[in-house]
């Protein structure tokens, strides 16, 4: 009888002793995950990366421990970022002081010029070329304004659905005068009847860009051609132009902000036409696909959600 | 600048296939920024697949060494490898891939259910509409197209939020249009999460969506191109 009551006693004394092991044990690990995650907080909080080699377990604090990691990610990637926008703002900011100025001082001169010069022939052509001055002017000042609008993120994308034509038809209305400065024909096909769920106001603006940019490269007399169909997911927006085509290497960075072909580093332009028209297809998770070869023109593919 | 998110440097791979050796690469010095579209391209056999699936941590490097996200993967061993694939890559071949006995839902959470973590539905949700396989998620692989299940196979890829994304012909088995509308979605979708794609592919119409052409010749990168 007493064995029995003595190994009773020694095997509730081994199962309390084990309850205190695992409760120990638990109570260890607790504070080794509540130490470990203090000190990583402490790391984020004084502005330190997170070393991700540090931890690669396969257990809660590895997981908990890979999130940190991720937000550590997104503050450097988003303090990164608005260095960069500052870069580029000011960058652009003395590109277009810079361009204003040269415009005010040309016409400085040619104010100068009509007001001691008699012969109406002359006159006349002073005022052409101050015009033309104007002209650059307004162009500079409305790219400031729609590069201002991108930066402080003024572009709200309303959708609302309606026909694909009326849109068109405000964008090509925008760039007829331009083409026909060139003789340049625009060709559209697209039926009346398809709807489509878009902002018209901003599309507009990005078919413009796009078109004002297919005028700008197409020579004399040229076409350019737009068509519109709908696929099983987006509906395709093709504009395409007979100019100069754009070399496989530069198809990816046109679409950066302040690009510009080389060749034309010193015409008109700040160079955010098609950033901007990229910016505001992707805000309604749409894409542009451009598809060229040098010297048989562009293909720009606005593809847009249906 | 960007930071990059992979950096290869004199990667090299050798397969022995009956006492014969295959040089699949062949010193390859490879970067690729974060938030950066790139596409590989190249003849078959030039060492795209094994760059690519070195990238994603399925197979190991003969030597040089090659660090995504800030590890590096030539010193790893295979079960962080697996941690590794698990969290930071999300893979889609051309084959989907999808398991035929479970349906697009199931197939869409299952890496997560392997990691054991919790299912995000919202983003399950919005990921299927953006993709639009939202009224297809209880049907089985096989009642759908082949642009479906690539686009389930897209969702499934996204679903465990990774920093990468690495494609293997993603459409090589899609007829022009539906290969043009999978990478336009993929590019779309790898915008707005912030994520890095690499795109393997034959298809030039295709690589031209990004940002940046790579070509591969004999497991080395061609220059000056």
């Amino acid at each position: 009888m007493e064995i029995v009551g003595i190994l009773i006693i020694l095997l509730l004394m081994g199962i309390i002793f084990c309850l205190l092991w695992k409760n120990h044990c638990l109570k260890r690990d607790i504070y080794d995950f509540t130490r470990k995650l203090e000190i990583s907080l402490k790391e984020l909080l004084n502005g330190r990366k997170l070393d991700k080699a540090a931890c690669q377990q396969d257990d809660l604090w590895g997981r908990i421990y890979d999130r940190l990691c991720r937000i550590s990610d997104i503050y450097t990637h988003r303090n990164q970022e608005l260095y960069e926008e500052k870069e580029n703002l000011k960058e652009l900011v003395s590109d277009t002081s810079h361009q204003t100025k040269t415009c005010l001082a040309n016409m400085k001169l040619y104010q100068e010029l009509l007001s001691e010069e008699t012969d109406p022939s002359e006159r006349a052509e002073y005022v052409t070329r101050m015009g033309k001055q104007v002209d650059k002017l307004d162009f500079l000042l409305q790219s400031m304004v729609t590069m201002s609008r991108l930066e402080t993120g003024i572009i709200k994308i309303k959708k609302s659905e309606c026909p694909i034509s009326e849109t068109l038809a405000l964008a090509i209305g925008a760039v007829v005068p331009k083409a026909d400065r060139k003789n340049i024909r625009i060709h559209a096909a697209c039926e009346e009847t398809l709807r489509l769920e878009h902002d018209e106001k901003w599309t507009a603006e990005a078919i413009f860009n796009v078109l004002d940019n297919a005028v700008k490269y197409t020579s004399e007399n040229g076409n350019i051609y737009i068509s519109v169909n709908q696929e099983e997911i987006f509906t395709k927006i093709s504009i395409t132009d007979t100019g100069k085509g754009i070399p496989l290497e530069r198809q990816g960075t046109i679409f950066n902000r302040f690009y510009r072909e080389p060749e034309i580093h010193n015409t008109e332009g700040v160079g955010i036409g098609l950033y901007l028209a990229r910016k505001i297809i992707s805000m309604q998770n749409g894409y542009i696909r451009v598809e060229s070869e040098t010297g048989k023109g562009s293909t720009f593919h606005l593809c847009l959600p249906n | 600048m960007e930071k990059t998110i992979v950096k290869t440097k004199s990667l090299s791979k050798h397969y022995h296939v009956h006492a014969h050796t295959v040089i699949a690469l062949d010193g390859v010095d490879f970067e690729v920024k974060e938030r950066e579209f790139v596409s590989i391209i190249g003849k078959s056999g030039c060492g795209k697949s094994t760059l690519l699936h070195m990238i994603g941590g399925l197979d190991f490097p003969t030597s040089g060494t090659i660090i995504v996200d800030g590890m590096d993967l030539s010193k790893m061993k295979e079960e962080q490898l697996a941690i590794f694939r698990r969290r930071k890559a999300g893979f889609i071949f051309q084959q989907y891939n999808l398991i035929p006995d479970l349906n697009i839902y199931d197939n869409i959470t299952f890496p997560l259910e392997l990691d054991g973590a919790a299912v995000d539905k919202e983003l399950i949700q919005e990921l299927v509409k953006e993709l639009h396989i939202a009224d297809k998620l209880e049907m089985f692989p096989s009642m759908l197209s082949g642009g479906e299940q690539q686009r389930a196979a897209i969702a499934r890829a996204l679903a465990i939020k990774p920093a990468i994304i690495l494609a293997d012909e993603p459409t090589g088995n899609l007829d022009t249009s539906a290969s043009h509308e999978v990478i336009g979605l993929l590019k779309v979708m790898a915008e707005k999460y912030q994520q890095t794609l690499i795109v393997i592919t034959h298809d030039l119409d295709i690589a031209q969506m990004a940002d940046r052409i790579v070509r591969l010749q004999d497991g080395k990168i061609e220059k000056g191109k």
